[in-house]
């Protein structure tokens, strides 16, 4: 594979990956160009062999199909599996097993990244705020244009780097993640969630007693295991009785 | 209340595309995609606050200081309601709380994320991808892929901007509505309960903080995390909400102290194995 070839691939790549700036966003990036499907195509068209590309693509997407991000956690990473093992296979004339193995694989590594970049995005939030402060709201609105700083250079570089070098380096730089830092992340990864969510909590909460909502709805989920719709009809059950029970507002003509 | 509209179908189709395209392009641990409301509603400001960047400054500040996360290409009609109710808001300050529009926020993005999750990337998504690699697996053919992005953009986008746009207009309907009668306190109150439980379920489900602890005594050990999930299943997740909460709430503490608190904790959790 030539410079330009790896080049193509790997803004490809980018532009296919989940939060990055396609047209449309997420709807023309993530879930068009990069569809192991569309984008099997695409990278067939770099490479030279669009069929080849299709079928390979094809089997990639069948391996992903049922990959459903549910709240923003994520199963497993689409992106490298497609952008990665479909030009590896490529060149490697791999088969479509082989391909298939190798992009589960790479899953597991975006997976990595991809919380990875949730934790270093936090850094923009600080920087939002300071922005905020000194009115320049422009930049606020800019944020999640120069945001994709962290997001581009951890797509663009392992895509770039396996395309043009070879899986070799890539299998190095995969045991090379040391396995503190694995731990790490997904500790505080589980962690800082919570801080978004106390910022809401503290304005919904106006008495202590308030958090027993707040408890029920976590018990609800963790005990009960029930859907976000069952939660959201008990919450529903609970506010209508309080609505209809408590004292109506100021002078009423009932 | 005038009835006279600030914002025109096209002022809520650029905000419609303005949402789409950058929902989740500053994803977070923290904030998730607030940062990317604030920018739809920059889109707007002009229109809701003509020529007051106090206000402006405001509308901006609401939207990217708390937490917000839903599924981007559906639950867009949350959206569009919370932009709606921005627009009644700009109409009549006084009389739409900041409350009411977090806690309306609150109480809809998680089942809205529950939902479309399931609808659109469970079940929309894969029903087109399968046929389209049914067409195009063996032979390899440009039909698939071509057929995808048809029924993509034919289906699921027109679906988004409809949903969207259909979200606004009830969010207006139904804001008015609240307004005009002598409910609105209660009804704050009650939709601040909603939102309780939801974000209640939301914590649960996506933090986890798991102890590594496990004493070995000859053929005997003792997994700690078990014991704790025995009591409580996540009750280290509560015990964390509640100490973040107790530290940003009562104790007034900055939130880049308390992720480098977060930060210390793990470090030291790992390398204890207290944390896991």
């Amino acid at each position: 594979m030539n410079l330009i070839q790896a080049i193509l691939i790997a803004l490809l790549g980018y532009l296919g990956a989940k939060w990055s700036i396609s047209p449309m966003g997420d709807m023309g990036g993530y879930w068009t160009i990069g569809r192991p499907l569309v984008a099997g195509a695409l990278i067939g068209a770099i490479l030279g062999d669009v069929q080849q590309g299709v079928i390979l693509g094809c089997a990639i997407n069948a391996l992903f199909i049922g990959t459903v991000n549910v709240g923003g956690v994520t199963a497993n990473d689409i992106n490298f599996g497609t952008f990665i093992g479909i030009p590896l296979a490529m060149v490697a004339k791999a088969s479509v097993e082989e391909a298939c193995v190798l992009a589960a694989l790479l899953g597991q590594l975006g997976l990595f990244i991809w919380n990875f970049t949730k934790i270093i995005n936090v850094t923009w939030i600080r920087v939002i705020d300071k922005k905020l402060e000194a009115g320049d709201l422009d930049g606020v609105a800019n944020a999640p244009i120069y945001g994709q700083v962290f997001h581009f250079l951890l797509r663009f570089i392992p895509i770039f780097v396996t395309c043009y070098y070879g899986s070799t380096l890539m299998e190095g730089i995969m045991t090379a993640i040391p396995a503190w830092l694995t731990g790490i992340v997904g500790i505080l990864g589980g962690m800082l969630p919570l801080i978004g969510f106390v910022l809401i909590i503290k304005t919904c909460i106006k008495k202590s007693i308030h958090w027993l909502y707040f408890v029920l709805g976590f018990m609800l989920l963790t005990n009960f295991g029930v859907n976000i719709l069952t939660v959201l009809v008990v919450g529903l059950v609970l506010a209508t009785i309080d609505f209809n029970y408590s004292k109506k507002d100021g002078v009423t003509n009932e | 209340m005038s009835n006279k509209r600030l914002l025109t179908k096209k002022d809520v189709f650029v905000a419609w595309r303005s949402w789409e395209w950058f929902a989740d392009q500053i994803q977070n641990m923290e904030r998730q995609m607030s940062p990317s409301l604030a920018r739809m509603m920059w889109h707007v400001k002009d229109k809701l606050y003509p020529n007051n960047p106090d206000m402006q400054k405001d509308l901006m500040y609401r939207n990217v200081s708390e937490y917000f996360s839903t599924e981007p290409v559906w639950g867009g009609c949350i959206v569009g309601v919370m932009l709606a109710m921005e627009e009644e808001k700009a109409k009549n300050p006084d009389a739409m709380p900041d409350e009411l529009l977090s806690s309306i926020k609150v109480a809809l993005m998680g089942p809205a994320a529950g939902i479309f999750d399931s609808l659109f990337q469970g079940t929309a998504v894969p029903i087109i991808t399968a046929i389209c690699i049914g067409l195009s697996q063996e032979t390899g053919s440009l039909i698939g892929p071509i057929l995808y992005v048809l029924l993509f953009w034919g289906i699921i986008g027109t679906a988004s901007w409809l949903l969207f746009y259909n979200g606004y207009k009830i969010g207006i309907e139904g804001v008015e509505k609240i307004l005009s009668s002598d409910i609105k306190d209660r009804f704050i109150n009650a939709a601040n309960i909603v939102g309780l439980v939801v974000i209640g379920a939301m914590t649960a489900s996506s933090c986890k903080i798991n102890c590594g602890l496990t004493f070995v005594s000859g053929d005997l050990s003792i997994d700690i995390n078990g014991i704790l999930n025995s009591i409580q299943p996540k009750l280290l997740v509560l015990v964390g909400t509640y100490i973040t909460y107790y530290l940003i709430v009562k104790k007034q503490t900055k939130v880049t102290k308390i992720m480098l608190y977060m930060l210390l904790v793990a470090v030291i959790g790992y390398f204890t194995t207290l944390l896991a």
